[in-house]
């Protein structure tokens, strides 16, 4: 359309002609067949007025009124319309015809409307009368209208373009080729582009027209304005990395933080460091008071004249030009005697000449200066005496003499000499008569006289030695006058930084208009001077501020030596008025010596001072050392540009105009006036680029700032606020944020200070202690450190935001969805279906809980019949000692017995978040509970997102017990009396599993190997082992207990894979590059693997994971211990490395971007996460030279774990780090659930086998059909460097903190069981803890589970009295409490037995670098009755 | 009004959801709730609320009319998290499933007085076409886990969604105490306050 417009615009003229054109031919034909057919019409559906048939009518009656009444005048809209109109006219012409005709182009956008008004209703009744009377009263035959006919009718009328291209003579002038000026070299914009027939289309029907040639161009086109869109962008992103030109490469530079500050010196020790200004006062000197009277003000205009009289006086610019030309004439003269005159004297007299009428203009002028200074010197005298006479009295001492001076004319010599001589004609005249008119005639003869270039001979002279009129003499309104200014008085404080430092002290205003104050002001420095300023006060009935005076900073170069008076000039536009006979300030007044003259005169006056650097005792300037000072000064002077109002450093705002003016002028640099500027230009020029241009910043920040920074800060609510946002307040969270500084209690800060000083500072006195807390701090700090670093940005899932119907992959599971409808309601085979995952969100309190199911036991561990026999037969007491005496005989009997009894009763406790549920009590060494447990389940905060569900460490504990009945006759109810029975339960084992293995996992399934204490007392294998799974016969697994259990979260709770993408670091390398590309890769294929290829370190720099590997020495303590048992050595080292503690990682931070610290700071630190520790114990394993790998895969009770695997003769080893167990690869029992990844020094593999479960997987990483390598072969061979250190230097333990330790422990676990146990009385059992003393230390090396101690003799001792049961655990040292909750979930002291002691033994053994093996002996005895 | 320092500000709002115009759909029904920040708390009224179903209109207007009231009342103490209503439309589909028909959210405004608003609303799309036939097949359309969505910017990036209608809400708002505690919030603000504590720069 816009296109068309665009013709219609450009071709107004043309549309005219165009419109003419149809409006003659076309449109009364168009008229015609309309109204025929109209008639038609109406008479075929009469006079029924339908809708078709009266639009038609409205039609054809506009175009009746069109062809009446044509338009004369042609406007733009009217032309549209028209093209419009006409075009509808067509179409339904079309229409009736049944031919089609392509469409004009023209949108049929008209307005029926707007016509609609047009239509004349008379002329339409006239219509109607017309035909309908004649169709009502006529009968006619119907008409007939031949269809050839009609279509012949509408050929002549109707014209169709086509569409083939028009050959060029048609369209241009005859005997004229087509010009394409493109082909010339001209350029041609674009044109728009039209489809070719469309084109066609329009060139034939343009050619149709009469003066359709017109629309062609030269070139035989369409004419046409270039096409308005923009082809190009302007904009193009470079996409190219390496082309870049290096020059243009943005470089990282710091942030560098301006040192504006630094303008505050500070105070450092010594003298030197002192600087001192002195600042002498010396006084004012009012040019103008308003307490002048009128002679004063002339005699002040006098003084002033005199000065200047005096300057020109010494610059002597007139006797210079007078002895110039005295010089030339006598050189013309010289020369014009010369008779001979050659050429070039010729041209040098001309020049002499030019010269010398060029220094006469200049020495007239001069003198004509000198003459009128003179003569109003001489006038305002005249003025002073006169009006002394008329006033009667005389109040300035002020007294003129003018001398004459003689001049010879001859020699300038006798001149000088005579100068003094020649008093001719001094004028002394007494004051009183003033006879002044002879020397003002004589001047004025004079002045004709020497008119003849002549110097001045007359020297004015002013003294002060006229006498003042007395007081008495004088008039009323003078003695008031002067009284006045005796009783003014005048002070100055001094500012020094805008800020008060001194003050003058009151001097009276002397009648000569003079205030003196000689005072000397020491002002020592700490800022730097930038503006020094003197306020002058004046003091008469109130105090006023008269003027504002900037003193100029001293040059350090001013020291005191130097008493030179400065002078600042200042002035008052105080209005003050006259009162007697003073003229005022700022107020006009008449002279009264000549009556025209009218003055208005503002108070002004000079005050002089002294300001310079002073000087200490010995003479050393006290002034800043020239770079400080220029340094600061430059601070200092941005400081003034800053502040623009101060007028003392005017020339300072703006440096290149400066800069600018100083080139101009060229000043001398070595011209000491300049040093200053030189200097500071010179700085600038220095430092140039360096300046900002702006300095408005700060000070629209101070405009922005309502509250001042200390009360934003003192404001409590304010702190709370930013500490909220910092996500800090945990306890505050879900309430108010108060609203006034007193509802806020100190408390919650005081919780929060205390949290941050505990990581400040951590005063224990036990090495080891604070060592671990410390450590974790620090790994704590620098996790988060690090973590701030890499942009963490939290991406969510469409899921977590969109319930949608479940995720549809293929079409089939749509088809499965349609006949879902017709399937069969109940099915023959169910069909596992896949629980629906709940999106953590959508959860609240008690939603969820955890399934734990309790299926069944294998091989726990039965009583010993020793102590069955001795509870049953407790009366029997010597009998069962005799029996335990030869056990060893009799111990076949014993396992008869056993069969027939059920000698255990194991229940299972399941504990979570502190609460334990419990199943019932099974009998026999194989039970079967088949029980399913609901833990209930609460997210602290009641925070159900993932990731701080993911943020829980608490484990959930299955721990097996043994549930004991003790039946006790109490001893004074004799025998009839009845039994109390007593339950107890003693421990045999357990299972832990974090929360978030669970949660990672969604299930937990299977036959788990129960941990079990090394020694059971009073417990023993049962001999008829049932293994879990036929296929295991293996002898090893006879001492194991095991567990089957299902354990898993209802709902299930959709896992969310974090794949944080990490920006682009600086310094990543191609490799780390590669890196993330293989990892992404690899996430591609199987998602739910793992894999880690980079990690950062304890700094946040990006490493590959195998630079963490490197050989390295293990403790050489633990080498000695077995030197020649190379399986027990490597055993001892992973138990070594076990013990290092764990840190609690989330899930969350595990896989995206984790820091893992090298070896010696894993052991150094004494912490470690999984990952740490798996490179730890695969290090040490590479120093005995063995092949091993990190393996990174997912355990079924840990979740994500680290194993190392180790490359034997025929068989591949699996090490769990956290343990130091190891497994081999076809263990059924072996926890690890998926093998992912491996890494060692060289390569990272990742295992894309179809299965990845252990026992499946063909450790075979050279294979790379099963093993995806992250570096290609040629590669591999390359070592990079290791970030470990060359070797790992380990410090001993300290024994005596051990020791500190291990009372620590003991003491408070005592307590512990004490507390525990709040109804009953807790009996230790010394004998016992002693014997446990001596026990525990063998236990640390022994190796294999069930250690037999009761073969000691001790032992035997407390076993003929007591029944004994207890068990030792074993745990690396975290920290105190994890001992104490450890020893809480044995349940060791819920015993109700009344006379039950206990007996706790703790046992630590040391590893070097404060690396601790607790061990606890845990005993409860009941005595034998 | 004669305390001296009032240590809430209250924002009363009450209002109504009067209509819609949901120009495809019919039999519609509404539910409003509200979102607010960590120091708002509601103190009195409903936070909750779910409408009759309307059909619409017979006219022209082809107006979906609820007239259904809001009236809740806030404190609070800080501005920060001013409370916002959402709105979530469900209807019937052509199986006469209960489906969402929009989802939309304003915050309840800010001076007092009497506030007409009109809503735009719209539905989470899916993810794909046949995701679409199916979820319209199934009658089970994508919707919000939480309608409280709209009122967040939080992870609206992973969304794709679809205008549908409007619906246009009523405000009456009062606040108590708003200008006291140095909150400005409009003109009409000024009517009920004394002289002494109106601020300085104030255009009158």
């Amino acid at each position: 359309l816009s296109e068309e417009m665009d013709h219609v615009t450009a071709e107004e003229i043309r549309d005219k002609h165009l419109q003419k054109d149809l409006d003659a031919e076309e449109n009364q034909n168009v008229v015609k067949t309309l109204r025929g057919k109209v008639r038609e019409k109406q008479k075929n559906s009469k006079i029924n007025k339908d809708e078709k048939s009266s639009t038609e009518q409205l039609i054809d009656s506009k175009i009746y009124q069109r062809t009446k009444s044509p338009q004369t005048e042609v406007s733009l809209d009217e032309s549209l319309s028209f093209f419009i109109l006409s075009g509808e006219e067509r179409s339904a012409l079309d229409k009736s015809s049944e031919q089609r005709p392509v469409n004009h182009s023209y949108p049929k956008c008209f307005s029926l409307g707007g016509d609609l008004q047009n239509v004349d209703e008379s002329e339409d009744g006239e219509f109607m009368k017309e035909f309908i009377l004649t169709d009502l009263v006529k009968v006619k035959a119907a008409e007939y209208e031949d269809d050839q006919e009609q279509i012949k009718k509408q050929k002549a009328n109707i014209f169709v373009p086509s569409s083939s291209p028009v050959v060029n003579q048609r369209k241009l002038p005859k005997d004229m080729m087509p010009r394409i000026l493109e082909d010339e070299g001209f350029y041609i914009q674009r044109k728009p582009e039209i489809r070719k027939k469309t084109c066609n289309k329009m060139e034939n029907r343009l050619l149709k027209l009469e003066e359709g040639k017109r629309w062609f161009g030269e070139s035989g086109e369409i004419l046409s304005l270039p096409t308005p869109i923009k082809q190009s962008w302007n904009f193009r992103l470079n996409i190219r990395k390496e082309s870049l030109n290096p020059l243009l490469k943005t470089i990282y530079r710091k942030a560098v933080k301006c040192d504006l500050g630094s303008s505050f010196m500070n105070k450092i020790e010594g003298p030197r460091e002192i600087y001192q200004l002195d600042l002498n006062i010396v006084g004012l000197q009012f040019s103008h008071h308003h307490l002048f009277n009128q002679e004063q003000v002339l005699c002040a205009r006098l003084l002033h004249l005199y000065e200047c009289f005096q300057d020109r006086q010494q610059q002597n610019v007139s006797q210079l030009l007078y002895e110039k030309l005295k010089a030339l004439t006598d050189a013309t003269k010289l020369s014009n005697e010369n008779s001979e005159i050659n050429q070039l004297t010729r041209k040098s007299l001309q020049d002499y000449n030019w010269q010398i009428s060029n220094t006469k203009q200049l020495y007239d002028l001069e003198r004509g200066k000198d003459l009128s200074l003179l003569r109003s010197i001489l006038r305002t005298w005249k003025q002073i005496k006169s009006l002394r006479q008329h006033q009667g009295f005389t109040s300035t001492p002020i007294k003129l003499q003018v001398q004459r001076i003689k001049i010879n004319k001859c020699d300038e010599q006798e001149q000088i000499s005579e100068m003094s001589e020649t008093e001719k004609k001094t004028e002394g005249k007494e004051l009183k008569n003033g006879k002044k008119q002879e020397s003002l005639s004589y001047l004025a003869s004079d002045e004709t006289e020497i008119e003849r270039m002549k110097p001045i001979t007359l020297r004015p002279q002013l003294s002060f030695t006229a006498e003042l009129t007395s007081l008495s003499k004088c008039s009323l309104h003078e003695q008031k006058r002067r009284a006045k200014i005796q009783k003014l008085k005048y002070f100055i404080k001094i500012f020094y930084n805008n800020k008060q430092v001194s003050c003058t002290s009151i001097s009276t205003l002397q009648l000569d208009f003079k205030v003196t104050f000689q005072q000397i002001f020491n002002i020592q420095l700490i800022y730097w001077p930038e503006v020094i300023c003197l306020e002058v006060y004046e003091k008469s009935k109130r105090t006023s501020l008269l003027a504002k005076l900037y003193l100029p900073l001293p040059n350090y170069t001013e020291v005191k030596g130097k008493n030179i008076l400065e002078y600042v000039e200042f002035s008052s536009h105080k209005l003050v008025m006259p009162a007697d006979g003073e003229v005022g300030s700022n107020v006009p007044f008449l002279l009264e010596g000549n009556g025209t003259e009218e003055l208005c005169l503002l108070t002004s006056g000079k005050l002089s001072y002294s300001l310079s650097w002073s000087l200490d005792k010995n003479g050393i300037p006290l002034k800043p050392l020239k770079s400080q000072s220029l340094r600061s000064a430059y601070c200092s002077m941005l400081r003034n540009v800053d502040a623009r109002g101060v007028p003392g450093i005017p020339w300072l705002i703006n440096e290149q105009k400066l800069f600018e003016w100083a080139n101009e002028v060229r000043i001398d640099p070595n011209n000491p006036e300049y040093s200053d500027l030189m200097e500071f230009v010179m700085y600038m020029s220095l430092k140039g680029q360096d300046i900002p241009k702006y300095f408005r910043l700060e000070q629209l920040q101070n405009e922005f700032n309502f509250v001042s920074e200390e009360e934003m800060e003192k404001s409590k609510r304010f702190q709370l606020l930013q500490l909220r946002n910092a996500g800090q307040l945990d306890n505050f969270l879900l309430q108010q944020m108060p609203l006034h500084d007193t509802e806020i209690p100190d408390l919650v800060f005081q919780e929060y200070e205390s949290q941050k000083e505990k990581e400040v500072s951590i005063s224990d006195v036990n090495s080891i202690i604070a060592q671990r807390i410390n450590s974790a701090n620090f790994l704590k700090k620098v996790r988060r450190l690090i973590m701030k670093r890499t942009v963490k940005i939290t991406k969510y899932n469409l899921s977590d935001i969109v319930t949608d119907y479940e995720k549809i992959i293929s079409t089939s599971q749509l088809t499965d969805a349609v006949f879902k409808f017709v399937e069969p309601r109940r099915k023959l085979k169910p069909q596992r279906k896949e629980r629906k995952q709940v999106t953590a969100q959508t959860i609240s309190d008690g939603d969820i809980k955890i399934l734990v199911r309790i299926v069944r036991a294998y091989n726990i561990p039965m009583r010993k019949t020793a102590i069955n026999r001795a509870l049953d037969m407790s009366t029997h007491l010597k009998s069962s000692i005799s029996f335990l005496k030869h056990k060893e005989t009799i111990k076949s009997v014993a396992s008869e017995e056993i069969l027939r009894e059920d000698t255990v009763y194991p229940f299972v406790e399941v504990s979570f978040q502190h609460t334990v549920y419990q199943t019932s009590t099974a009998s026999g060494s194989h039970p079967c509970w088949n029980e399913e447990i609901k833990v209930d389940f609460l997210s602290p905060g009641h925070d159900y997102s993932f990731s701080s569900l993911s943020k829980i460490k608490d484990n959930i504990y299955i721990n097996i017990f043994d549930e004991m009945m003790i039946e006790k006759h109490e001893d004074h109810c004799l025998k009839s009396c009845s039994v109390h029975s007593y339950i107890r339960k003693n421990w045999l084992g357990s299972i832990v599993f974090p929360f978030s293995a669970l949660l990672q996992q969604s299930e937990i399934s299977g036959t788990f190997q129960v941990t079990i204490p090394p020694v059971l007392l009073g417990y023993t294998w049962n001999n008829t082992y049932v293994f879990p799974r036929e296929d295991s016969n293996e002898q090893n697994l006879k001492e194991c207990t095991f567990l089957n259990i299902f354990a898993t979260i209802e709902p299930q709770i959709s896992y969310v894979t974090y794949n944080p993408t990490l920006d682009k670091f600086l310094d990543q390398t191609e490799v780390l590059q590669r890196a993330q590309i293989f990892k992404k890769n690899c996430k591609a294929i199987f998602p739910n693997r793992r894999i880690v290829t980079t990690v950062f370190n304890d700094e946040g720099i990006q490493f590959l994971v195998t630079r963490y590997i490197k050989a390295l020495n293990p403790p050489q303590q633990l080498l000695d211990i077995f030197l020649h048992d190379s399986n027990a050595t490597l055993d001892l080292i992973a138990r070594f490395v076990s013990l290092i503690p764990f840190m609690p990682d989330t899930p969350e931070e595990n896989d995206g971007s984790d820091i893992w610290m090298t070896s010696e700071h894993c052991i150094s630190l004494a912490i470690g996460n999984k990952e740490e520790h798996a490179v730890l114990l695969c290090n040490f394993f590479l120093y005995f030279g063995k092949k091993a790998l990190v393996l990174l895969g997912t355990s079924g009770l840990e979740g994500h774990v680290a194993y190392v695997l180790t490359q034997e003769t025929n068989e591949y080893l699996l090490w769990n780090p956290s343990t130091g167990q190891c497994y081999k690869q076809f263990d059924p029992f072996c926890p690890l659930k998926s093998v992912d990844c491996l890494f060692d020094d060289r390569n990272v593999w990742f295992n894309i086998q179809q299965s990845n479960i252990p026992m499946a997987v063909l450790f075979d990483y050279s294979k790379e059909s099963f093993w995806k390598p992250l570096l290609p072969k040629n590669v591999q061979g390359t070592k990079v460097q290791s970030i470990q250190p060359e070797e790992i230097i380990y410090s001993e333990t300290d024994k005596s903190m051990v020791e500190d330790l291990r009372n620590r422990i003991e003491r408070t676990l005592k307590n512990k069981v004490m507390e525990w146990r709040p109804k009953c009385p807790t009996r230790w059992n010394r004998q016992c803890t002693l014997i446990l003393r001596h026990i525990l230390p063998k236990l640390e090396l022994g190796r294999g589970s069930f250690v037999s101690s009761e073969g000691d003799n001790e032992f035997d001792r407390i076993l003929q009295f007591y029944w004994v049961t207890g068990f030792p655990i074993r745990m690396p040292y975290t920290d105190v409490q994890s001992v104490i909750d450890a020893v809480y979930q044995t349940g060791i002291h819920s015993a109700e037995f009344p006379q039950t002691e206990f007996a706790i033994a703790v046992y630590i053994h040391p590893y070097p670098n404060n690396i601790l093996s607790v061990w606890v002996y845990l005993a409860s005895l009941v005595h034998h009755q | 009004m004669t305390t001296a320092s009032p240590s809430v500000f209250l924002l009363m709002v009450n209002g109504q959801v009067e209509s819609a115009q949901f120009p495809e759909y019919d039999d519609l029904y509404c539910k409003y709730c509200f979102v607010y920040g960590q120091d708002w708390a509601p103190t009195a009224g409903l936070e909750e609320g779910i409408s009759q179903i309307t059909s619409k209109s017979q006219d022209v207007r082809q107006a979906l009319v609820w007239n259904f009231p809001i009236d809740v009342t806030f404190k609070s103490t800080n501005p920060y998290g001013w409370p916002q209503i959402v709105l979530s439309v469900y209807g019937p589909d052509v199986f006469g499933n209960d489906v969402v028909r929009g989802y939309g959210a304003v915050h309840v405004p800010f001076s007092p007085g009497r506030h007409k608003r009109t809503i735009p609303m719209f539905v989470p799309e899916s993810t794909s076409k046949l995701q679409k036939f199916t979820s319209w097949f199934m009658g089970r359309r994508p919707e919000y886990t939480d309608p409280k969505v709209v009122a967040q910017g939080e992870g609206r990036e992973v969304t794709r969604v679809c205008s549908q209608g409007f619906v246009t809400l009523l405000f009456n708002i009062v606040t108590k105490d708003m200008r006291k505690l140095g909150y400005d919030t409009g003109p009409t603000d000024t009517q009920g306050v004394s002289g002494p504590s109106l601020p300085q720069g104030f255009p009158q």
